[in-house]
């Protein structure tokens, strides 16, 4: 068996276990579900109040039920952004249990990788389908299969992006353990620059043309705006190699942070 | 090119950087400056290993045990000398090598916390590509003779220290490797599970050939898997050879364990030799063996207090006590010339 062939062969075994591990927690599961039902319900109100008490139809490009459609998509194809690695990463450097990873025949971030993609694929079909199932049914989405295609290519971009990104920002443990502030930092900047709290297009136009040039805009602000529509077809398509051009920059920062943090192993604690 | 050599290492050298603070309430601000220094963690060790050996890496917190095996395994890069494992230069072919050896960490676990851990042998069984037959009978003797029948199909969380400690081993030879290297592999375990993991390590030793790296502390583990010890002490090799080497370098003198009548003082022998214990009608003295035949042992069979006595050589323990506190000394006399 070739190197490569080994390699994805046990990355599909690190997948299987990851997803093993996940059906342990079965309530847990039930209530992540609830949990992430509530923002868009608690968005929905919060601007419903608003609409409501101004007395205006639309934000923007924005009708009530267009936003919180968008909050809903933001809780679905968010499933593909790792926030959660840079902490993992962190409590790995921290607490030594890298030790573990680098002594199986596997690397670190590939077996992260590997891990990643069996959690997003978890969450996302015991998560974001049902969210889809409730928005489909509460606001009513009417979806092509265009966005469908480019809502699966933005997920795919936020995946990569988000991944290199988070794993670049969890590498500060090796030369800084235990720094929960950075993180939270990183955390609110990212969820402001993604559109989080508000669709960008709300923003100043100088600042939404700025943010459009980031990558951060695919974890929830294009698909937001491709399920709800407020962005042409074409608008997207010329968004995607922004993208892609991020993946490359962003996985090179990676490839150099990791060879400078894996230098920092030392014996004591790590 | 690998020949019967398990491990070649030649003027090793491995240092880190680190720093202080001062401590305490009038320091607060002081405490914010760190002052950096480098630690020498290894310095021109050199040694190799014969495919099959068992050898025990001894000496005290921080003389540079973890950090060797860190080195051969791959983990931790040197910064000058030569390191082979297995014809390999650990820290270029990680993940090759990783496919013949095996770590067991005793701080670490390799299991997944909430899953039965015959799903991380699984795991193991695929990530190593170990043939079923292969594996079902390694699982098989593994369990038999760590006495874990039915354990290993329990959730891990719900297993006892000394459980974990024996499926993480499981979990670390599945694969049957080349070498296992063995940090604290008993740390925390009780008696039984101690001597199950030893005889498991032996076992595998004496039926594969396997090469077997130790660094414990703990004493009947040394007794038992160190047949060859390497000690090191601040980084730097201070012996390399076999255990009884080590016992008859520090450990010439033979002991006595003798028992009185009640209310028998027993001055007369602790003016005259150096006294190891004593307690109420008990005296444990360390004499040269000469002395024993001649003196000794007739005025013991010559005296009605003496009720019982008993001759022996001391254990590993108060010889690698003796070595580390010839080592203090040694480095007290080098900082005193120095001075």
């Amino acid at each position: 068996m070739s190197n490569n062939a080994q390699s994805i062969y046990s990355g599909i075994s690190i997948m299987a276990i990851s997803l093993k591990r996940h059906t342990a927690y079965r309530i847990d599961t039930i209530l992540m579900v609830l949990s992430n039902l509530s923002f868009p319900v608690i968005m929905a109100i919060v601007w419903g109040a608003a609409y409501y008490t101004t007395g205006t139809t639309s934000i923007g490009p924005y009708s009530l039920s267009n936003l919180v459609l968008y909050y809903f998509t933001m809780m679905i194809v968010g499933k593909f952004v790792l926030k959660d690695l840079m902490w993992m990463i962190d409590y790995d450097v921290t607490n030594g249990q890298i030790i573990r990873y680098l002594v199986r025949p596997f690397g670190y971030l590939p077996s992260n990788f590997a891990e990643a993609i069996a959690d997003v694929s978890f969450y996302f079909a015991v998560i974001g389908v049902p969210l889809f199932v409730v928005a489909y049914f509460a606001i009513g989405i009417n979806i092509s299969a265009m966005q469908v295609a480019l809502l699966a290519v933005e997920a795919l971009i936020a995946f990569a992006i988000s991944f290199a990104l988070y794993s670049s920002f969890g590498c500060i443990s090796f030369f800084m353990p235990n720094s929960p502030g950075i993180y939270s930092m990183v955390e609110v900047a990212v969820d402001l620059f993604a559109g989080a709290f508000v669709p960008l297009s709300m923003l100043p136009g100088n600042v939404f043309g700025i943010l459009q040039l980031l990558p951060f805009q695919f974890f929830y602000n294009l698909p937001g705006e491709t399920m709800t529509g407020t962005l042409s077809t074409s608008a997207i398509i010329a968004q995607l190699p922004i993208g892609l051009f991020w993946i490359a920059i962003l996985f090179a920062v990676l490839f150099f942070v990791w060879t400078a943090a894996r230098k920092r192993i030392n014996t004591v604690g790590v | 090119m690998e020949g019967n050599k398990a491990i070649e290492v030649s003027g090793l050298y491995k240092g880190f950087k680190s720093y202080s603070t001062m401590h305490g309430k009038k320091v607060f601000l002081a405490s914010l400056r760190r002052k950096y220094f480098y630690k020498k963690a290894l310095e021109n060790v050199s040694f190799s290993v014969d495919k099959g050996e068992l050898v025990a890496l001894l000496g005290e917190n921080g003389a540079g045990k973890s950090t060797m095996i860190k080195i051969l395994t791959g983990i931790l890069k040197e910064d000058k000398g030569n390191v082979s494992v297995l014809g390999m230069v650990p820290w270029k072919n990680r993940i090759e090598l990783d496919r013949r050896i095996g770590v067991v960490f005793g701080k670490q676990y390799s299991l997944y916390w909430s899953l039965p851990a015959i799903d991380t042998f699984e795991f193991i069984k695929k990530l190593y590509r170990i043939k079923d037959s292969d594996y079902r009978k390694r699982l098989d003797y593994l369990v038999s003779i760590l006495n874990l029948e039915d354990v290993h199909k329990r959730q891990v969380r719900t297993m006892s220290l000394g459980e974990r400690i024996k499926c993480n081993f499981i979990a670390s030879v599945l694969h049957m490797p080349e070498i296992i290297f063995l940090d604290e592999p008993t740390i925390g375990t009780d008696l039984r599970s101690s001597i199950g993991l030893r005889k498991a390590v032996l076992d595998m030793q004496k039926r594969y050939g396997t090469t077997v790296i130790l660094s414990t502390h703990i004493v009947d583990d040394i007794e038992a898997l160190g047949q060859r010890v390497i000690m090191l002490d601040n980084g730097k090799k201070v012996f390399d050879g076999p255990q009884e080497k080590l016992k008859r370098a520090f450990g010439e003198k033979k002991q006595i364990e003798i028992y009185f009548a009640e209310g028998v003082v027993t001055a007369a022998f602790k003016s005259r030799w150096n006294v190891v214990d004593q307690r109420d009608n008990y005296i444990k003295l360390e004499v040269n063996p000469k002395d024993l035949k001649k003196k000794i042992v007739s005025e013991l069979l010559s005296s009605p207090d003496v009720l019982d006595y008993n001759v022996s050589s001391p254990d590993l323990a108060y010889v690698l006590g003796k070595f580390y506190s010839s080592m203090s000394k040694k480095k007290g006399n080098q900082a005193k010339k120095g001075a």
